[in-house]
């Protein structure tokens, strides 16, 4: 364990190493990203504002919500972006034969192989937009709602990276699975909002199928009025953090699957 | 005993067929046909530890995807491949371990950074303890003459040095095979020299075992104790090299600028076993078998004054095709 | 007569370009599915969100929201996924990996225009989308929305509207092109596309009011909306739902021309600069 901690700092020092190598490409994709978050934020206010409140939602309940949820995509995007790559060309194009032949596991090697520096764009914007609007709320701040909203944060992360890697494996048998990829991220923008604006059965999905309203919704509510869930709140830490556990090692599990099935091209 | 055992590998590639007209590419949009190529067909052979294998073959003769299927990159559709008595498929660490791999037109160095680090993050990598680094490392910088671009990045080596620095970083590890891919494509002749050198001593020095495919004859009969040939899948030929060079009589060529009062029948009366061709150039076809060289080099140059010639080998190209040619009419 | 004959001539050598840009796109069967996919996902959400924004508007469901209904907003939303599709170019990228690979060298040297090839490349590219992905779903949308009785219908009006459209369809795409070649001009002094692509994209998503209407932005909806990126989404889509008056149609019209051969002359211009560049630097 402890060497594959070190290697994969050696790793993510190699790519940070080779990013700087083309620093004003870096810087570049840095500030894209930032413009992109702004203009989808910009985006927001302009259809919220148009209504006094949303479901019972303010307009800085609801910048606050999409701010971590946008924290969230962001610290995924910058550990596992790698993955974009394995789904859209890296298998189609024989680039994953190098990783197949080191003695260390693929997906080990897939995720630590690459540090996303751009993500800083998405993950500053998401920091200021929380700031933002939490200093125009009176929000509950105490030790157990905190923790709740930064596990809360970090497992949203994880599954999130959790169902990349389980496409971007299909890629292995099919080939391209890049356009799938981009149906999380369609899903991921549903938990940007309220889920109370979705009908039952979305929120249901959101909820106990692909938890992110679980890891996200119900800890940012959590800090405008005490949930009403019947349980505990550590209860609901604990039960956060076992399915998202869960469902990373199912990923990894169905992506040993898949990567048997890889076959450099031919020829 | 064997370190590598090929047992009755064969691979069927499936592909979609594809018109070329925009009309046939809306078709495939909706249905998709396709057809199966066998790029190998029933290989197997086993090479013991310390042989030079060249693996030879033309374009297209299934020489990658075998290396691959040999590497375990590459699922056979039938047969196996066992290295140190385990299967490449069920034990990949463990064989990635013992193997190094370069692919002449794909570099396995970090691309954007000093070529250093790459040997750096190869060592933790595969694990290999500080001593054994230290001394592999120079052996590897003073053989294959790396240290004045050690600190470079990578992206900007010729590619001659990157060449050389792939070989390097496939080593660092100290497998006991070693697959080369096209090792000396699209190298100058001193670099080829310099990798030839490499592979021979460094087998010398580390008992490494290679197997490596080439285009290149002089890389065969400088490095190879042993070729296999390759044609459309089948291996036609598994044996030493001399064995089969006698078996194609030794073929030699002398080529030379066509001139105005070129007699042929003194070279006919040297010897009728010389095969004269005449077009722009004068082409003298011939085994070592049945001329003698010195001799024939002698009269050509005192009695025609010829001072402007080549000496060839027949190609491997040549040797294929004539194999290819003898197994039919075996058959 | 022979004049005539000789454009032709030089139309016909564009021809295969043309082609090469509906096998581009043939290539990738998957994307499509993908994308149709995409839609549903994103279509259903921008129902959910009206829905609600409608919902809790101070009229309820029946409210006009800077005069969309309800459904207004969900049509203008599906067709602007729509449209999207149909205005995309990849010629950026392909002058992109043109000036990376050094190819362009090569193409300067054949007698075809380089402007044009990239051009009939993009519409060949974006014919295949309208005819079998746009056309057929903008059909279903409108069948839908116009059968339900979702949105009001007067067929003369609705003709016309379509005419219109496809004509500012045609401009959207032109102008599309000329952006997305301009930023692969850029790229021969930036040496790279991702960033560059990124920040256009999101300017362009953004202003042309491709994810909401530009009537939501008051004052800088009026502004954006004599900008060129209005042309590529809100423009047309308005003018199909009906939203625009014949006289600002024509005025609009006017407009998109000027810009596009505004783009056209700036791009004739950094092109001739960016060759002396290759001269320059030897290839």
């Amino acid at each position: 364990m402890m060497r594959y901690i070190k290697l994969y700092f050696k790793y993510a020092k190699l790519s940070i190493m080779s990013k700087l190598s083309y620093k004003s490409n870096t810087i570049i994709g840095i500030l894209a990203f930032l413009f992109t978050e702004i203009t989808s934020i910009l985006t927001l206010f302009v259809i919220v504002s148009q209504v006094p409140s949303l479901e019972g939602w303010n307009m800085y309940q609801i910048g606050l919500l999409y701010g971590i949820t946008n924290l969230a995509i962001g610290i995924d995007h910058f550990f596992t972006d790698k993955l974009w790559n394995v789904a859209y060309f890296e298998v189609r194009s024989g680039a994953m034969d190098s990783l197949f032949l080191r003695p260390l596991p693929v997906l080990f090697q897939t995720i630590a192989c690459e540090i996303q520096l751009e993500a800083l764009g998405e993950i500053l914007t998401a920091i200021f937009l929380i700031v933002f609007c939490a200093s125009n709320l009176t929000l509950m701040v105490n030790f157990a709602n905190v923790l709740l909203l930064l596990i809360g944060i970090i497992c949203a992360s994880l599954l999130i990276s959790s169902f990349k890697i389980i496409i971007a494996s299909m890629a292995f048998a099919f080939k391209r699975t890049g356009p799938f990829l981009q149906i999380i991220y369609n899903f991921a923008n549903y938990s940007k909002y309220p889920l109370t604006i979705f009908p039952k059965i979305i929120r249901f999905a959101f909820t106990f199928l692909i938890p992110l309203g679980l890891c996200i919704f119900y800890p940012v509510s959590n800090l405008f009025e005490p949930l009403n869930l019947g349980i505990n709140i550590y209860l609901l830490m604990v039960i956060i953090i076992l399915l998202s556990i869960i469902v990373f090692i199912l990923s990894i599990f169905i992506w040993a699957h898949f990567a048997k099935k890889y076959e450099s091209t031919g020829s | 005993m064997a370190l590598i055992e090929v047992k009755n590998l064969s691979k069927t590639f499936k592909k979609p067929i594809r018109g070329n007209g925009v009309l046939s590419m809306i078709k495939t949009l909706f249905s998709r046909k396709y057809e199966s190529i066998e790029a190998v067909k029933d290989v197997s052979f086993s090479i013991k530890q310390g042989e030079i294998v060249g693996y030879i073959g033309a374009n297209g003769a299934g020489k990658s995807t075998t290396i691959k299927m040999m590497c375990g990159i590459l699922f056979p559709t039938n047969g196996e491949v066992i290295i140190d008595q385990k299967s490449v498929l069920k034990y990949r660490k463990e064989i990635n371990q013992e193997i190094g791999v370069v692919f002449g037109q794909k570099t396995q160095l970090w691309w954007d950074i000093p070529l250093i680090e790459t040997f750096k993050i190869l060592k933790a990598i595969y694990s290999v303890s500080d001593e054994d680094y230290e001394e592999r490392f120079n052996y590897l910088c003073d053989l294959l003459d790396l240290r004045s671009f050690l600190n470079q990045n990578v992206r900007s080596l010729s590619l001659g040095q990157r060449m050389r620095a792939d070989f390097a970083a496939s080593l660092i590890h100290n497998p006991k095979i070693l697959y080369l891919d096209e090792p000396t494509i699209g190298l100058d002749v001193l670099v080829k020299d310099k990798i030839r050198k490499a592979i021979k001593e460094l087998n010398h020095h580390y008992n490494t075992t290679v197997i490596l495919t080439t285009h290149d004859m002089k890389d065969i009969e400088e490095l190879c104790d042993r070729i296999i040939i390759i044609d459309k899948g089948s291996i036609l030929y598994d044996g030493n090299l001399e064995d089969i060079k006698f078996k194609f009589g030794n073929i030699k060529n002398i080529v030379f600028p066509r001139f105005e009062d070129f007699d042929e029948n003194k070279i006919k009366e040297f010897n009728k076993a010389i095969n004269i061709e005449i077009d722009d150039n004068i082409r003298l076809s011939f085994s070592l078998n049945e001329v003698d060289l010195d001799a024939l080099l002698l009269l050509l140059i005192s009695e025609y004054k010829i001072s402007d010639f080549k000496i060839f080998d027949i190609g491997i190209e040549d040797i294929t095709k004539e194999l290819y040619a003898k197994n039919e009419e075996e058959k | 007569m022979l004049k005539m004959k000789k454009k032709n001539r030089r139309i016909k050598k564009y021809i295969p370009f043309f082609n090469a840009g509906i096998k581009e796109f043939l290539v990738y069967k998957a994307q499509v599915y993908g994308w149709l996919l995409i839609g549903i996902i994103e279509i259903l959400f921008l129902f959910f969100l009206y829905h609600a924004i409608y919902k809790n508007a101070p009229e309820g469901m029946n409210s006009i929201i800077n005069g969309f209904t309800f459904y207004e907003m969900i049509l203008y939303g599906a067709t602007s996924f729509i449209f999207a599709n149909i205005v995309s170019s990849e010629t950026g990228w392909n002058i992109f990996v043109e000036v990376r690979d050094g190819t362009i060298v090569n193409t300067l040297t054949k007698p075809v225009s380089y402007r044009l090839r990239h051009l009939f490349t993009c519409f060949g590219n974006a014919f295949f989308k309208i005819c079998f992905v746009a056309l057929p779903l903008l059909v279903i949308l409108y069948g839908v929305f116009i059968g339900f009785g979702f949105v009001s219908f007067e067929p003369l009006q609705f003709i016309l509207n379509v005419l219109f459209f496809i004509l500012f369809m045609f401009v959207a795409i032109l102008i599309n092109d000329s952006v997305q070649y301009l930023v692969g001009m850029l790229t021969f002094y930036t040496q790279h596309m991702f960033g560059l692509d990124m920040f256009i994209t999101s300017i362009k998503t953004f202003l042309s009011g491709a994810m909401v209407p530009l009537a939501y932005m008051g004052v800088f909806g009026v502004v954006f909306s004599y900008l060129p990126f209005a042309f590529l989404a809100s423009t047309p889509i308005l003018v199909l739902m009906g939203k625009i008056e014949i006289l600002s149609i024509i005025m609009f019209l006017a407009i998109a021309i000027g810009y596009e051969i505004l783009l056209e002359f700036i791009n004739h211009l950094l092109f001739r600069h960016c060759v002396k560049k290759i001269v320059v630097q030897g290839g």
